[in-house]
């Protein structure tokens, strides 16, 4: 009964061993496939041997007697030419046990001869003492010299130094199991079959558990999996106690051997589909977290590149959240900020940039809080004691939330610049002022007859100079003018609550005697509402407009000076009946010294900067300017300007009542 | 007899100016005018004479317009007499600027002669 159940377990093991010593072979490259081959080869001798005498052994049968010993013989020779494949492959560190090795392959060969020998024999009844003992002498030989070499090859060596002294173990143990199985076959001593079976099986075990130590090694890296594995294996342990109840049933040998065989064959086809759906659910976890982890260093790469190119970046660029946090924040940033601290520009770090105390947080507020979102404009602010100014656009990162993103420059020095020249243009202007007084005050003199009659040519003469000085001095006002619009910040809006009406009409009424002289009408259509302006300077600019519009326009026509209501703005118009405008200069009339037309500088002597002081000072109220043609003839000049609020007005108008 | 002219007295360090200043206001305007080349030597004129109206630079070497003026006030040399800048700022905060110190009127340069006439005429009737 113990007898059965130690032997049964020895099939069981051996055919484990076998499946696994393939799953190796399978993984095996070139010439380790054949040593795995002939080790599981090994393996599976001793399972057909095992379930044959897991029964009573029948002696008296010659034939029975001479399988058995094939069968022997077959293990020696497969396990022996495996192992010392194996240590041929991988050479010892001595001249000697290379020479060991080689001679333990032979050996293998050699056995196997010595079976294919016994099997043209197999008819052969008679047995000699001498056959008995020249086959414990070859078997003793092989398993000494087998251990000796393992031994010596590799018992110094660290790597793997468990797993070598388990093979050897288990080699010794089984090379013992089958002597002692020689023994008894040959009757020379008679040495129970449970101790045949349970040396042989513990060496099974130890074999076992070293070839799964490797076979760990191939797929089995995390604890966790190795648990799995071995719970998978205990599963399948209650299979175990179903042969061992058929075998109290049923004690016939063949159906017993059979049976053994199958269950056996079941229990590693089992283990097998676990290891095979193990094996395959490993790999593809693998495969997935190789393409995660080559994912993530990608995306690290580019995000990397992108703070590299922001780092690039001349404007400085910083992006907060909600609760005034730094998310980004790039070089340029934090030289022209002064900011100290984390040199990363990814701010979504453990340490990020104080910012709290810095000036640019004010910003950020007053972008949120105005319309200043999505707009460019310039600040003063103070850094590190100094006043710099930074020309600054900030932006929603997205619609939905309250992240918002800076980008900036630091400007002070282009502004510095703009103001030298500025303050250059001024002095030039006021420098030449000078002299064109003297100049003017004394061509006005001699024209008006005071220091005498001048001859009629001598007169034409001075009306020239006294035109052109005039137009001189025109044009140093405008280039004052324009100078000033032009310098940011030197000159300010002083913006007045005033009547659109009676500053459009004040406008028309002072072109009137231009009109009448040449014959031309100027009407005023439907001005009123309240309006927040710099008056002198809407005043200037309808001047200019109405000056144009009389200027460009022939004899006996009408100049039309219209306002009106458009939205929240108030629209003001001056239209004429002129020539119009080329489609293509419509939006460069705007631009400085700009002239349709290169010979009306000469004939309407004008300083080309008229509508340019226009724009500027339109522009300077928040407000646009634009020009169109008008059908059939004429141009039309608009602008627009924001009008006084609602509330206010009406306050304003019950006041004034 | 002669009707008495009105006496100006007119302050720039341009001779031009001067030159062409005097003959508008002595020739259209019939003014009896005086001439200095500095504040200096218009302090030093008018503690021996006295004028109907002064005309007198902002921007002047060593002692300017404004300064002129205030030395005049402090040596109780200016009574009553209105007096008014000639500048070639015409910007509206320093036209500001100077009307704060009492001027009676900024006259922007270049000045048209016409109008400068009027503009003298208005100021001394506007004093009497």
């Amino acid at each position: 009964m113990l007898t059965e159940l130690i032997a049964f377990l020895v099939v069981v093991t051996a055919a484990f061993n076998a499946k696994i010593i393939f799953d190796l072979r399978s993984r095996a490259r070139g010439y380790l496939r054949i040593v795995y081959f002939f080790l599981a080869f090994s393996s599976l001798v001793l399972v057909a041997q095992s379930a044959a005498w897991s029964t009573q052994l029948p002696t008296d049968s010659a034939i029975h007697r001479s399988l058995a010993e094939l069968s022997v013989l077959l293990w020696a020779g497969s396990s022996t030419i495996g192992m010392g494949c194996s240590l041929i492959r991988l050479p010892g560190p001595s001249r000697l046990t290379r020479v060991l090795d080689v001679i333990v392959a032979c050996l293998g060969v050699l056995v196997l001869l010595w079976t294919t020998a016994i099997v043209s024999t197999l008819s052969t009844t008679a047995h000699s003492k001498v056959h008995t003992a020249s086959l414990i002498i070859l078997y003793t030989t092989i398993s000494g010299c087998t251990g000796l070499s393992l031994a010596l090859s590799r018992i110094t060596a660290t790597r793997g130094r468990p797993e070598l002294i388990a093979n050897i173990i288990s080699s010794l143990l089984i090379a013992l199991a089958q002597t002692l199985f020689l023994l008894r076959l040959h009757q020379v001593r008679e040495i129970p079959l449970t101790v045949i079976h349970a040396t042989t099986w513990v060496g099974l075990v130890i074999f076992n558990i070293s070839c799964s130590r490797r076979f760990d090694r191939f797929t089995l890296r995390s604890p966790t999996r190795r648990i799995k594995e071995v719970t998978g294996v205990v599963l399948y342990l209650p299979l175990l106690a179903f042969p061992v109840v058929a075998v109290v049933i049923d004690r016939h040998s063949f159906v017993l051997t059979t049976r053994n065989l199958l269950l056996s064959l079941l229990v590693v086809v089992l283990i097998a589909r676990i290891r095979l759906f193990e094996e395959m659910s490993h790999r593809r976890r693998e495969a997935l977290e190789k393409r995660i982890s080559q994912r993530t260093s990608e995306l690290a790469a580019a995000h990397d590149l992108v703070l590299q190119i922001m780092d690039v970046a001349e404007d400085g660029m910083i992006a907060i959240d909600g609760g005034h946090r730094p998310l980004l924040l790039n070089r340029s940033a934090r030289m022209i900020l002064q900011l100290a601290g984390s040199a990363s520009t990814d701010q979504t770090t453990d340490d990020p940039v104080r910012i709290d105390e810095n000036p640019i947080l004010e910003i950020f507020d007053a972008a949120r809080e105005s319309q200043e979102l999505g707009r460019r404009v310039q600040r003063e602010i103070v850094i590190a004691g100094r006043s710099r100014h930074l020309e600054i656009l900030v932006r929603r990162i997205s619609d939905s939330n309250e992240q918002l993103v800076a980008v900036f420059r630091d400007v002070t020095d282009d502004i510095s610049l703009l103001q030298k020249k500025s303050r250059f243009v001024s002095m030039v202007s006021h420098e030449i002022r000078t002299p064109l007084t003297s100049l003017s005050g004394s061509l006005a003199l001699v024209r008006s007859g005071a220091l005498g009659e001048l001859p009629l040519e001598v007169r034409r003469m001075i009306d020239i100079a006294s035109s052109s000085t005039d137009r001189l001095v025109r044009l140093v006002n405008d280039v004052l003018v324009f100078n000033r619009l032009d310098d940011q910040g030197s000159d300010r809006v002083n913006l007045t609550r005033t009547d659109t009406c009676s500053i459009v009409r004040e406008a028309a009424d002072s072109m009137q005697p231009l009109a009448n002289s040449q014959c031309q009408t100027i009407e005023v259509v439907g001005c009123d509402g309240q309006i927040e302006v710099d008056p002198d300077r809407l005043h200037q600019v309808l001047i200019n407009l109405i000056q144009n519009a009389l200027k460009f326009s022939p004899s006996l026509t009408r100049v039309l000076v219209r306002t009106r209501l458009v939205d929240d703005e108030i629209e003001f118009e001056v239209a004429d009946e002129g020539r119009g405008i080329p489609a293509g200069s419509i939006e460069s009339v705007f631009e400085p010294f700009f002239q349709v037309d290169e010979s009306d500088s000469r004939v309407y002597s004008g300083t080309g900067l008229g509508l340019a002081i226009c724009r500027g000072i339109v522009e300077r109220h928040g407000g646009r300017i634009w020009a169109e043609n008008r059908q059939p003839r004429g141009v039309s000049v608009k602008f627009r300007l924001p009008s006084a609020p609602a509330s206010t007005n009406s306050m304003f108008e019950k006041v004034a009542s | 007899m002669k009707p008495q002219h009105n006496r100006i007295l007119i302050v720039d360090d341009d001779s031009a100016i001067r030159i062409v200043t005097e003959a508008t206001l002595g020739h259209l305007g019939g003014f009896e005018v005086t001439t200095a080349e500095s504040g200096r030597a218009a302090v030093e004129l008018c503690r021996h004479e006295s004028f109907d109206l002064i005309l007198i630079d902002v921007m002047m070497p060593r002692l300017d317009g404004p300064a002129t003026v205030r030395i005049l006030r402090d040596e109780g040399l200016l009574g009553t007499v209105p007096f008014a800048f000639l500048t070639a700022k015409v910007q509206s905060d320093a036209r500001e600027t100077l009307l704060s110190l009492g001027a009676t009127e900024v006259i922007a340069k270049p000045f048209d002669p016409t109008s400068l006439v009027e503009t003298a005429r208005q100021l001394i009737d506007g004093r009497s």
